[in-house]
């Protein structure tokens, strides 16, 4: 579990951190539309130096990037073999029995691994420097005119913070029901199938019983204290945006600009 | 079946950035057919300690040998299945480990894990009811829909089936009402009487421990800082306050009387009723 670095936050006080969250998920948005727009060598530079600015600009250890990569790398890798194996465009390169490899093909297989590798990038930004309550606060608000379409955008987002604040909450309770059943001889990582089920039904059950209760506590203690809902709810965290998001996004712009210039 | 721990280290997540020293330098024994209660501050390392007494934690080093078993980093998982049916774990909130849909098919759960055929898992399963106070009357019914108590009990019995020969208790008293507390606590000072069951208790009570524990071992950040009878740890009060532990209040009330009269009450004072005689000794003592 401690592996998972895969949308963990890492506090920090970087010009990132401090960022309006509305900016930075408007940022990611665009990104993953403009990375579309590369093509060619240089649009793929670009791209790819801006995206390394970006996450230099984040003062984390570059160590906890590459371990958010770690486990999607096989994935990246499988694409690159795909791509290299299929694309038949350009030079032969070699050719043992059936299999030929074209020069597109390892052109390809690198475009789109690289593009793959970006988008992963810029989602570990997001959530290195934002935590989960900040990114639920953004969307609220960024969908927030929805609700004139009756969305029940602040209840999505309700829903969305709870599930993000429960999260630890039942992984603790997995294991303490895992240790129970181990000590009444279940055998979680092995033995046939049929007792394997058997096991995960032994966990799963305590699990769903168990949540269901505290929902239901939940709700009882929000409406304790008041709750009824968004209507002229106020906000504890206001978020507030600065010149420097005006900045980042305008800069995405640039980019986009660039890319479209540079793109065959 | 002894369990003798000898320079017992635990770390959590060793060689990672998240490493953690939970145990260190725990060395103890006990014998077989007594009654220990272990005693600590939250985060004292009692969990961890327990959770070595059937395999479901390996020490990081050291050793820990429980009857003819040796656990040591080394030992495979596997190998310690045979252990897990010798000695029971009820940990806090057992009622939540129930998942089945009637409570015979739950207390015959961890028998069946062990490989006993379906007719004597059944018939265990009717003992171990009948231990834990329960009517034959709910063999049938829903777990789920028993009371918090009898659930508990359910789940006690679950772990009784398997008929272990240690039986370790994470606070079971927890949550129950002073007088649900007070029958579990006899249950288990039964079971250990008639079935000579070793029984480790984990407490934050120190009347519980005082009351029913013939050895007590008192955990502090992550060490054995004492071992001994109730009578030796509690003979000095003020050691224990100080590590932000309880001592029984008939201890207290022993001190302060003993200020207020100035006489020495001849009696440990562990439990009521020691207190009572010690004054009753003391008021009768001029003239017997």
């Amino acid at each position: 579990m401690m592996n998972m670095m895969i949308g963990r936050y890492v506090p920090g006080n970087s010009v990132i951190h401090r960022m309006d969250p509305r900016a930075k998920l408007l940022l990611v948005f665009m990104y993953v539309g403009i990375v579309f727009l590369a093509n060619n060598s240089a649009t793929y530079a670009v791209l790819t130096i801006f995206t390394l600015v970006l996450l230099l600009l984040l003062q984390v250890p570059f160590s906890f990037v590459i371990k958010g990569l770690r486990p999607i790398l096989w994935i990246v890798l499988f694409t690159f073999l795909l791509h290299v194996f299929m694309t038949k465009e350009g030079a032969v390169l070699y050719q043992i029995g059936e299999l030929t490899i074209y020069e597109g093909g390892i052109r390809q297989g690198i475009f789109i691994s690289l593009r793959f590798l970006l988008f992963i990038l810029i989602t570990t930004w997001l959530t290195i420097s934002t935590t989960p309550v900040e990114v639920t606060d953004a969307v609220e608000s960024l969908f927030g005119p929805l609700k004139r379409f009756r969305v029940p955008v602040h209840e999505l987002a309700l829903m969305m913070s709870i599930s993000l604040r429960f999260i630890p909450t039942l992984m603790e309770e997995t294991e303490k029901i895992m240790k129970a059943q181990a000590a009444r001889g279940v055998d979680f990582y092995g033995g046939p199938l049929g007792e394997r089920i058997k096991a995960m039904i032994s966990l799963l059950v305590p699990l769903f019983i168990h949540s269901f209760k505290r929902a239901e506590e939940l709700a009882i203690a929000m409406e304790a204290r008041g709750y009824r809902g968004g209507e002229g709810r106020t906000k504890y965290r206001l978020l507030t945006w600065r010149w420097f998001d005006t900045c980042l996004l305008v800069s995405v712009l640039a980019v986009a600009i660039l890319l479209f210039l540079l793109r065959s | 079946m002894d369990i003798i721990f000898e320079q017992v280290e635990h770390i959590y997540h060793a060689n990672s950035p998240f490493a953690q020293r939970a145990l260190y330098d725990v060395d103890l024994s006990i014998a077989s057919g007594t009654y220990v209660a272990i005693i600590g501050h939250t985060g004292s390392g009692k969990s961890t300690l327990l959770q070595h007494l059937n395999g479901l934690l390996q020490p990081t080093n050291g050793t820990v040998m429980i009857g003819e078993h040796t656990i040591t980093k080394a030992i495979k998982p596997k190998q310690l299945k045979p252990l897990r049916r010798k000695v029971g774990i009820v940990f806090q909130f057992p009622e939540h480990q129930l998942f089945e849909e009637t409570v015979e098919k739950d207390v015959c759960f961890g028998p069946l894990n062990f490989g006993v055929p379906e007719e004597e898992a059944k018939k265990k399963a009717k003992e171990a009811l009948s231990l834990v106070g329960l009517p034959e009357e709910v063999l049938n019914q829903s777990p789920f829909d028993l009371s918090g108590g009898q659930m508990r009990r359910v789940a006690i019995a679950g772990i009784l089936a398997m008929e272990p020969d240690v039986i370790v208790l994470d606070e079971p008293t927890a949550g129950l009402d002073p007088r649900g507390r007070k029958e579990m606590m006899e249950m288990f000072a039964r079971l250990h009487r008639e079935k000579k069951l070793t029984t480790i208790l984990v407490t934050h009570s120190m009347e519980d421990a005082a009351k029913y524990a013939d050895h007590l071992i008192v955990m502090h950040k992550g060490t054995v800082w004492k071992t001994g009878t109730p009578q030796q740890i509690f003979h000095d009060p003020d050691a224990l306050l100080q590590l932000g532990l309880d001592v029984p209040e008939t201890v207290l009330l022993k001190r302060k009387l003993e200020e207020k009269i100035g006489r020495e009450i001849p009696s440990p004072c562990l439990t009521i009723d020691q207190l009572v005689d010690g004054i009753k000794k003391l008021f009768s003592g001029g003239n017997p």
